[in-house]
């Protein structure tokens, strides 16, 4: 197939509000289209689109391997306190939202280093909830905050 | 039969203690049958559809469902100020919960629904499964602690391990008042054990406020696959045919179908005839449903569970069968005999269902909350949509994921599918993520033709699903397209008045 060619190829079957149905090189689409001419909304095989590239990788809010929450909801057990070491794959928090209990766990071995959330607490979606470094790591955050420590020591003394 | 179970509907005045699409459901029926309806909403509920649709409503609380939904009292209160004489608790929140039925009862209204004794034994899963023993019911092997009352001492983690090893893993923790996979875990080897168990008491306990639980052995691959019953109470049971429903994730349906395709013409008739004596030997009153797993040779079933309620998924036996259940459960609550013809019906059509669920499926189904921009849904032959929403409403991480079904019917199965495929691609939910996108490339796959699937199919074969994308290239010329016709569709409608609840609605602020 030429890729030149298919921009010019569209062709519109039906256009019933909102259901915009297309003729693309033989093969037939439908789109559910709504919002303004200057922000049109999509949804193609019932998934609504919000950029038209490339599916995003889920990144930071997936389930495994994160340490923030993967959906808005509550929390309902926190599993770790600060100074546990943990392994890979360890439960650290178990969040609940539409009577779903989703878990938490740690993307890699390493030591909790902050618990930002209490048992309760409402969070919203990519809302950090446990702090964990790695072990190696650790020690270069520790030697750099005191680093910064002594440098902002250094500057209120000059002060 | 309470002593107001009068026959005359217009005698009777409906609460409905349920929300969104299930209550909406509801009203319709009794609407037709012209009995009144109360609504009863919590605050997040408070502009939503079917306050408006039924005759009266009445706050009852708080957002959160053990605030408002879960609360018998708060339940009862509202019924008593608005004089009902009857409660329909739809499905999910206190519908299997036996109290509720013994409430309704001391209150002399009619409980639409079993009796608080069935609704106690059925929805107790262990004693359930030995009502189905006695009623000659194939059942699993099982084992659930000798005393489990509140209070008692806990069967010790030896005990659930060495009982784990005689029944083999792999295994499933359940709840004894357990239902639509809470409470719920399945165990595949001995470490896993108290993690499970503890996780499952929990959900339980929140859930359902009965944290007992019991092992169960795990059958798998299976098929889920269940039967329709409705009883008069009087010893007369009809069996409304059967429904597949494997298609699901974190044990919950996503795809339901009656009558259930590619089983053996006896194997579907031991089922029927197992659910209608299990249902005869409990004298039940009302609908319910007797679930079964079928396994992989398609030759040996498995009493699952008893649900003494509506199901979720109870359109596609209406549809394929002609009959509307909550019409039925209301005949029966008040005393009426079943139709005559009704039992052993045979199918006049086949119904595909699709739930709607806020979650993003290519994200391990993580809920989709937020303000719903867009509330699209297809209208054409076939076609039927049991919805809660309409545009401009906020879902809440409140409730249940379903906001929606989208209910395909055709004269073959070939045709429901093609309908409900075509159907999905005419819905429009944005901007949440729903289940609908996975849903349809399952309608469209080899297994679901050849009925190879199986309860976790979802979970370990379509893992790595991902939801369609619209090509980059093709961003240009549809967005020159919308422009041309949403330009044109705006001046078309510039004198006329802005409909509520279309997806017409701008939210975005640009006004024609």
């Amino acid at each position: 197939m030429n890729p030149d060619r298919q921009d010019h190829d569209w062709k519109i079957l039906d256009w019933t509000p909102p259901v915009l149905f297309v003729e693309r090189n033989g093969e037939q689409h439908r789109f559910v289209l709504t919002g303004s001419a200057n922000r049109p909304r999509f949804s193609w095989q019932g998934h609504y689109q919000t950029t038209f590239e490339p599916a995003r990788e889920a990144g930071n809010s997936s389930v495994d391997g994160s340490t923030v929450s993967p959906m808005p909801g509550t929390v309902l057990e926190i599993k770790v306190q600060v100074g546990d070491e943990v392994s890979a794959g360890e439960i650290l928090v178990v969040v609940e939202a539409m009577k779903m209990e989703l878990p938490v766990k740690a993307p890699t071995p390493g030591r909790i280093q902050e618990v930002l959330v209490n048992v309760g607490d409402s969070v919203a979606q990519g809302k950090s909830l446990v702090v964990l470094s790695g072990k190696e790591q650790d020690r270069e955050e520790q030697d750099r905050e005191e680093q910064d420590r002594e440098e902002q020591d250094r500057e209120e003394q000059n002060d | 039969m309470p002593k107001n179970a009068d026959q005359d509907p217009a005698t009777h005045r409906v609460l409905i203690a349920n929300r969104g699409e299930a209550a909406r459901r509801l009203i319709r029926t009794f609407r037709k049958l012209e009995v009144e309806t109360i609504a009863v909403y919590s605050d997040a509920d408070k502009g939503a559809l079917f306050v408006e649709e039924a005759d009266f409503s009445i706050n009852i609380g708080a957002a959160p469902s053990n605030e408002s939904y879960l609360r018998l009292d708060k339940l009862i209160e509202a019924g008593k100020e608005r004089s009902a004489t009857a409660l329909h608790p739809g499905w999910g929140f206190l519908s299997e919960n036996p109290d509720l039925a013994t409430a309704v009862e001391s209150e002399k209204w009619i409980f639409i629904g079993p009796t608080s004794e069935q609704a106690r034994d059925l929805g107790d899963k262990v004693t359930a499964r030995k009502l189905a023993e006695a009623a000659g019911v194939p059942c699993t092997p099982a084992w659930s602690p000798e005393k489990q009352e509140h209070g008692d001492a806990e069967p010790s983690l030896e005990d659930w391990t060495r009982q784990s090893e005689i029944i083999g893993y792999p295994l499933l923790v359940k709840a004894v008042s357990g239902g639509g996979g809470k409470g719920m875990r399945i165990v595949r080897d001995s470490s896993a054990l108290k993690d499970a168990i503890h996780s499952a008491r929990r959900e339980a306990l929140s859930s359902f406020n009965d944290d007992r639980l019991f092992l169960e052995k795990l059958i798998e691959p299976a098929r889920h696959i269940e039967v329709q019953v409705v009883g008069d109470g009087f010893g007369d049971v009809a069996i409304l045919g059967d429904r597949e429903c494997s298609l699901q994730r974190r044990h919950q349906k996503l795809v339901e179908e009656a009558p259930a395709p590619h089983i053996e013409k006896d194997i579907r008739q031991l089922m029927h005839s197992a659910a209608k004596n299990l249902a005869i030997s409990v004298n039940y009153r009302g609908a319910g449903t007797v679930e079964f797993l079928l396994d992989s040779s398609g030759e040996n079933y498995y009493f699952l569970e008893m649900n003494t309620r509506l199901q979720v998924e109870h359109p596609v036996t209406e549809e394929a069968y002609g009959v509307d259940l909550v019409e039925l459960q209301w005949l029966v609550a008040i005393g009426k005999k079943l139709p005559s013809n009704l039992d052993g019906k045979s199918p006049c059509a086949h119904s595909i269902e699709i739930r709607v669920n806020a979650e993003n499926p290519s994200e391990n189904f993580i809920p989709s909350t937020g303000r719903l921009l867009d509330c699209c849904w297809p209208s054409f032959e076939g076609i039927r949509v049991d919805s809660g929403i309409r545009s401009g409403d906020t879902v809440t991480p409140y409730y249940d994921a379903m906001l929606a079904k989208i209910i395909a019917t055709g004269d073959s199965r070939e045709q429901a599918k093609d309908r409900l495929i075509q159907a999905i691609d005419c819905t429009s939910i944005s901007p949440l993520q729903t289940s609908i996108s996975l849903g349809r490339d399952l309608l469209k796959s080899e297994e679901f033709s050849s009925g190879k699937f199986y309860t976790r199919m979802i979970e370990t074969d379509w893992g790595e699903w991902c939801s369609p994308v619209i090509p980059e290239s093709w961003e240009t010329p549809l967005r020159a397209m919308a422009k041309k016709l949403l330009t044109t569709e705006t001046k078309s409608r510039k004198s006329r008045q802005r409909r509520r609840g279309t997806c017409w609605d701008n939210l975005e602020g640009v006004l024609p």
